[in-house]
């Protein structure tokens, strides 16, 4: 496994056969955004936001409660391009690219911060790994760990991906199927929860 | 009386109208996917602070008769009770209640269409249509204007806008595939501006309606006695006949409006529009009829009428031709698309060579007088559309060059935003031929569900092709507009 340089990046991107290819679309700006050893993917207007509830915690074990829960605790917002959302210090907001990505089986990737982001304070994605064949916007854990607002803009270069070839042949399975902004969660639908939390009364 | 009368409306709308304004700031909180409803929002805002200003200049104005405030103060009464009514053209158009990845795109296409001074909102609302409503700021200025014999000074900057409302059929807000009969909606003003310049003609030399008397008088006799009986006095027949000839002319009016409206749909948006028109025609209980109150066309006369100006804007070359077939030889899924597609317009073939419909208006001969009259005028109106909406009639070589393509990437679960043969020349796609593309997919890949009944799985499949279709509204929009800022400032 060794991370893929610009010229072998825009290999992937020009595949002929689409099963093959490297798919990041729109690609607003290649020279701006193929970078060495990255690609620079932009923030999405879509954003689920999370807000103060009367409940009393998250347990993903609560099979029945937990949709509920998470209607009330987070909801999607969508913010006009060229229009502002501000990112409050300390707030968890989820994003998305703006981007819709078609990872190849061949390859692998994550994403990280870009860091002129981050000297702000911005972190972006803390589950951060791509599988091979993944195809969708990525969903961005967005948080603010300065100490003033941050505003964002949809459209601008948020985080940037690394790639990877994988040895061997992935496929994708996830049930994250083909998002097209950012997902609420769905640890609750891990069938092993009912082995790890006791059943409550 | 009319003074304590006067005084009462006067305070109670005056009260009515603030209501209003509170309104509007509460609902300018909402997100909306334009700034357009916002700017109505406005529009009602400027209506309600000059009657409320109108009002407090009617409680001073010691000159005037009690007779005339009261007249004046209930005319303000009425009209905001109705303005508020319109609130809601506002409130539904917010981003939680409408495809909002679609209004942008959808309002620079139509802008093209109309007038750079044209503002278009889309809405959602309850009843299973779509409907238009055009020029709304026109009549609140008409009727301000003549309720209060024009004492009053409008704003052209605020009245000079033209308005079009969109309602769509809410709860399919994200079927985009059905929202190609948005195009049927666009068509609706452009048909009403033919028929007001087919008017304004006859003023100067009388056009269809001579014709119309001279075959209503080949048949009055039978018709009049199916009307009135054997026993109808002459005057009685006399009066008949009028409401006959004007009856024929409404239905000639309702019947091209409808007509045009879809030659237009299916001029911009190609063979989707007359996909989304089969739909509709499918749940409709007769497509042979003309109904009252309504009187729609049937049905199966105006699929008929949007697959004949399909064929003669070029639908067969589509199948017929040879380079492209060869191209596509080589790629299996194309060829399956075709023929899919292919077999459906084979099925709408069909449907459209029955004649019930013809029957259905040749038995009656006040509707065969109406529709003879229709049929008549169709070479003009095919070639108004023409020039009117010209530069953008759907041109089939998109087919092969670009919807083809983008079914494929649907196929491959990417959104049908551009066709990227070389990622980086990528040639955006428009609103036409993502439609086209979304239903040449639907058409291939889903109706087999259906016809397998795995119900559930086509619920699964017609979610993810709606999600993929409205991104690719979105992302192709955004594309043209970040080319078009990067051109411009390179200038």
């Amino acid at each position: 496994m060794s991370t893929l340089s610009k010229a072998e990046i825009l290999r992937f991107m020009t595949a002929i056969n689409l099963n093959e290819r490297l798919i990041i679309t729109p690609l607003l700006d290649k020279d701006e955004q193929v970078k060495d050893c990255a690609i620079d993917v932009r923030l999405g207007n879509q954003f689920i936001i999370t807000q103060k509830t009367s409940f009393t915690e998250m347990d993903v074990s609560l099979q029945d409660q937990i949709k509920t829960r998470i209607g009330q605790y987070q909801r999607k917002i969508v913010i006009g391009f060229r229009e502002r959302f501000v990112l409050h210090p300390q707030q968890l907001v989820l994003g998305s690219t703006m981007e819709y990505i078609v990872f190849p089986n061949c390859l692998s990737g994550y994403v990280i911060g870009r860091s002129s982001w981050g000297r702000l304070g911005l972190i972006i994605a803390t589950a951060t790994g791509i599988n091979p064949g993944y195809k969708g916007c990525l969903t961005l854990e967005l948080e603010n760990l300065g100490e003033v607002p941050i505003v964002l803009y949809p459209g601008i270069r948020i985080a940037q991906l690394i790639l990877h070839t994988v040895e061997g042949e992935g496929k994708y399975r996830s049930r994250y199927r083909f998002p097209v902004g950012p997902e609420f969660s769905k640890a609750h639908e891990d069938n092993e929860i009912g082995f790890w939390a006791r059943k409550r009364e | 009386m009319d003074e304590i009368i006067a005084e009462k409306v006067i305070t109670a709308t005056y009260y009515k109208l603030s209501l209003i304004k509170e309104q509007i700031s509460q609902i300018r909180l909402h997100s909306f996917p334009s700034d357009n409803p916002k700017q109505l929002a406005e529009i009602i805002k400027v209506i309600c602070n000059l009657f409320q200003e109108y009002l407090l200049r009617l409680q001073n104005d010691a000159s005037s008769q009690p007779v005339e405030v009261a007249r004046l103060a209930k005319f303000i009464a009425n009209t905001t009770g109705e303005l508020a009514s319109h609130l809601r053209f506002v409130e539904g158009a917010s981003i939680e209640r409408t495809p909002w990845n679609m209004v942008l795109p959808f309002q620079s296409f139509v802008k093209d269409i109309y007038q750079p001074n044209s503002f278009l909102i889309v809405r959602p609302q309850w009843q299973y249509n779509y409907k238009v409503i055009w020029d709304l700021v026109e009549v609140y200025k008409e009727h301000i204007e003549k309720g209060l014999s024009k004492k009053v000074s409008l704003d052209q900057k605020v009245f000079n806008t033209k308005l079009y409302i969109v309602s769509f059929p809410g709860f399919e807000k994200n079927n985009l595939l059905l929202h190609a009969n948005l195009g049927h909606e666009i068509g609706h003003p452009i048909a009403s501006e033919f028929l007001a310049a087919e008017a304004e003609s006859a003023k100067a030399k009388p056009q269809y309606l001579p014709r119309i008397a001279e075959e209503l008088e080949k048949v009055l006799e039978k018709v009049l006695e199916k009307y009135l009986g054997r026993d109808a006095t002459e005057l009685e027949k006399y009066a008949q006949k009028g409401k006959l000839q004007a009856h024929i002319v409404f239905l000639r009016k309702r019947g091209l409006e409808e007509i045009i409206s879809d030659l237009i749909s299916v001029n911009l948006f190609g063979i989707a529009s007359l996909f989304a028109t089969e739909e509709i025609a499918d749940i409709s209980q007769s497509i042979d009829e003309v109904k009252a109150p309504q009187y729609y066309p049937p049905l199966r006369m105006r699929l008929r009428l949007m697959y004949e100006e399909l064929l003669s804007n070029g639908l067969d070359s589509m199948f017929n031709n040879v380079d492209a077939q060869r191209t596509f030889q080589q790629n299996d899924f194309n060829m399956h698309v075709l023929s899919a597609v292919k077999e459906r317009l084979d099925i709408i073939k069909t449907t459209v060579s029955i004649d019930k419909d013809k029957n259905h208006i040749e038995n009656d001969p006040i509707l065969k007088i109406a529709y003879d009259s229709i049929l008549e005028v169709l070479p003009k109106i095919k070639g108004f559309i023409k020039t009117r909406i010209s530069g953008h009639v759907f041109e089939f070589e998109k087919i092969h060059n670009t919807v083809l393509p983008l079914c494929d990437r649907i196929a491959n679960r990417i959104p049908p935003n551009a066709v990227e043969i070389d990622p980086f020349m990528p040639v955006i796609a428009d609103i036409p031929a993502i439609l086209n593309a979304g239903w040449f997919y639907k058409i291939t890949c889903l109706s087999k569900l259906s016809s397998y009944r795995k119900q559930e799985e086509y619920v699964k499949e017609l979610n993810i092709l709606n999600d993929l279709l409205l991104k690719a509204v979105e992302l192709s929009h955004v594309h043209r507009e970040y080319f078009k800022w990067i051109k411009d400032s390179k200038k």
